[in-house]
């Protein structure tokens, strides 16, 4: 598997496909930029629609922005658009949403996203409220100053623990939604459950609402140990999706019926759970979703199982 | 008007006599005389076949409809049969005639593409003789020549670049995938589809991909085989992701046998239901009816289980549809001998054409 669709509305906003020549339209929608097939053969790159963006009349007015495909974007790494970002700060007055390299599968494996260091982005915009990532490799959130986020979401095919550690460094007394795709170990995923325990803690995320610990490799320790965490009590949505969660793991959910009680929103979907496991999950919370569990590949003396997104 | 009299040539337990039928019925309340492929191959010769359907028939002007002989089993094997008589290096006639049914395994498609070859050659001979001697006129929908054409992927591109048309690049290639993944690194090209050369359909398609300055690779393919290498391939339903070195050397070996070739693999635009292409359906020179074809794959093909997508919700539909469209009639052009087929179309800026039906 991997990703197939754009995002439809970003930040609540539906989006403009900005237009280097016509300028923003309605800088009341997200813009999105894009350096597609036939443009990087023409010879367009992303740091002249960049600037064009940036020397737009209406740039101070956009409050969210998408960076999607660049030219050869399997080797040329985002960080001069980080760079540029951060360094003309103040033609960005209202930004305080932004998604780095929102590809699709057509443009891009999401394990070759050459991402980047975003260590100086915390200063440049302190007002940042939003902040969405896809892709893994050369990421780093360097020491997070992230006071102002309320959404946080990294998507990717294999997370490094190292970036799992910066996060659970920094303090995060606004974040209301944390998203992490951890992957697979061929695709950049290097942790254990060690490494994700840290992040679960009511006292590191003291309004923490939606929590997506998903796409992982080791989905049934993550299970086991969210559900006994202390985040549980404030949590709404709880999302262990695309993983490779077993019966074995969810049976932590079916322990104490108390801990999933206060949930709008439990999602196991996109996991190896069976027909029988997914009806008894099913009333666990206001919303259980358990739709397309996967089937392992193989026989029955080589099976192999696979997270949601990985290449 | 006299009504037409139409001979078709197909599977008759198959819904596309049904549909073609009915429909001819509905025009002119008439029937088709059918012949079947069983029939064709079963023992005695396609002439005496064909004179035996067309005894009765005293019509100075027939149409000739050539159906696809997909979807029987004793068809396709017949037609292996047929093929090795020309190509045994693979496969003796003895174990042809002995081959087992096994749903979805992909081979010997250069034997079933060489047999059907002869059947078609037959048809046509026996046509062209059958309008001297009764000094009738006869009509293919489709040419048994053009037909050829279409079965032949990489033949179907060469004419179509000839004429001008807009095709995704052809890139050379070699038989060994290590030479073969070098050479693409050299030539800094980092996407290809690699197609067997024969058949229709997504059977034996590779979607390759290269990650510059390192050693990995990922393919897509609809080619499944069941975790372990050597063994043999089935075609399947689910596009399947590999990104083992040897997993896809041994892919790609397989379709090489099929005489692959390779062309470049061009990115799709996208509409909200994931990247899209066009089927466009060219009667009589002029496109007629046009299904924008929504994937989640590489492989766009509708029985793959993609959607139908509105082609309407995208900003630029009538410039890319009237693209789309001129594209099409300029394929028709190229194959004159061809009335009524499927173009297969890639929309971006400039509208390429990555295969017919």
């Amino acid at each position: 598997m991997a990703i197939y669709d754009y995002i439809k509305t970003f930040y609540g906003l539906n989006i403009e496909a900005f237009d280097h020549k016509k300028g923003i339209q309605n800088s009341n929608l997200a813009i999105r930029l894009e350096v597609g097939y036939d443009d990087a053969e023409d010879g367009l790159e992303m740091l002249a629609v960049l600037n064009a963006l940036a020397n737009d009349d209406k740039s101070g007015q956009i409050r969210a922005l998408i960076i999607g495909v660049w030219q050869e974007a399997y080797e040329e790494s985002i960080q001069p658009f980080i760079d540029f970002l951060v360094k003309n700060n103040s033609q960005f007055t209202s930004l305080t949403a932004i998604f780095f390299a929102e590809m699709t599968m057509e443009d891009n494996e999401i394990s070759w996203i050459q991402q980047g260091d975003y260590s100086a982005l915390w200063a440049a915009y302190p007002k940042l409220t939003h902040l969405q990532i896809r892709g893994a490799e050369g990421l780093s959130f360097g020491d997070i100053q992230g006071a102002s986020l309320k959404t946080l979401i990294v998507e990717t095919g294999g997370l490094a623990a190292e970036v799992l550690q910066q996060i659970a460094d920094a303090q995060w007394p606004e974040l209301e939604h944390l998203e992490l795709w951890l992957g697979d170990e061929n695709y950049g995923w290097n942790g254990s459950i060690k490494d994700v325990q840290p992040l679960l803690s009511a006292e590191k995320f003291p309004q923490l609402k939606h929590l997506s610990l998903k796409n992982s490799e080791i989905q049934d320790d993550i299970t086991v140990q969210v559900i006994s965490s202390d985040l549980m009590s404030q949590l709404s949505v709880l999302d262990l999706s695309m993983g490779l969660m077993t019966d074995d793991g969810a049976e932590a959910l079916l322990a104490d019926k108390s801990k999933t009680e206060g949930l709008d929103v439990l999602d196991v979907s996109e996991n190896y759970l069976s027909d029988a496991m997914s009806m008894k999950l099913s009333d666990l919370a206001k919303t259980v979703k358990v739709q397309e569990q996967k089937i392992p590949d193989g026989d029955e003396d080589d099976e192999y199982r696979y997270v949601s997104v990985s290449e | 008007m006299k009504a037409p009299v139409w001979v078709l040539i197909c599977n008759p337990e198959n819904r596309r006599q049904h549909l073609f039928s009915q429909a001819l019925f509905a025009q002119y309340a008439v029937q088709p005389i059918l012949v079947s492929y069983d029939a064709l191959l079963e023992g005695a010769s396609v002439r005496e076949v064909l004179e035996s359907a067309l005894k009765s028939t005293t019509a100075s002007h027939i149409n000739i409809k050539i159906e696809s002989p997909g979807e029987s089993f004793l068809v396709e094997k017949r037609l292996i049969q047929l093929g090795v008589q020309s190509f045994s290096e693979r496969l003796t006639p003895q174990c042809a005639a002995n081959l087992p049914y096994d749903k979805g395994l992909f081979r010997y498609l250069k034997e079933w593409f060489l047999g059907f070859s002869d059947v078609l050659h037959k048809i046509e001979l026996f046509f062209t003789g059958y309008a001297r001697e009764k000094e009738a006129t006869v009509h293919y929908l489709n040419h048994p020549e053009v037909i050829m054409q279409f079965m032949d992927k990489h033949d179907c591109q060469q004419i179509l670049q000839n004429k001008g048309a807009n095709i995704p690049e052809l890139i050379n290639h070699c038989v060994d995938f290590k030479q073969f993944e070098v050479q693409l690194r050299a030539k800094k090209i980092c996407q290809v589809f690699v197609k067997a050369r024969f058949g229709s359909s997504a059977s034996g398609v590779m979607a390759l991909r290269l990650k510059p300055n390192s050693q990995q690779l990922i393919a897509r393919t609809t080619l499944s085989m069941g975790g372990r290498r050597g063994e043999p391939l089935y075609n399947s339903l689910k596009v399947k992701t590999y990104s083992n070195f040897g997993d896809v050397a041994y892919l790609y070996s397989a379709i090489m046998a099929e005489e692959g070739y390779v062309e470049r693999w061009v990115p799709k635009p996208s509409l909200s239901e994931g990247g899209f292409d066009f089927r466009v359906v060219v009667i009589a020179g002029q496109a007629q009816h046009t299904v924008a074809r929504c994937s989640k794959t590489p492989m766009s093909n509708l029985h793959l289980g993609n959607l139908r997508g509105d082609i309407q919700q995208h900003p630029q539909a009538d410039v890319i549809l009237a693209a789309v469209h001129q594209e099409a009639e300029r394929v028709g052009k190229a194959f004159p001998k061809a009335h009524c087929f499927g173009a297969d179309l890639n929309s971006y800026d400039k509208c390429m054409t990555s295969g017919r039906s």
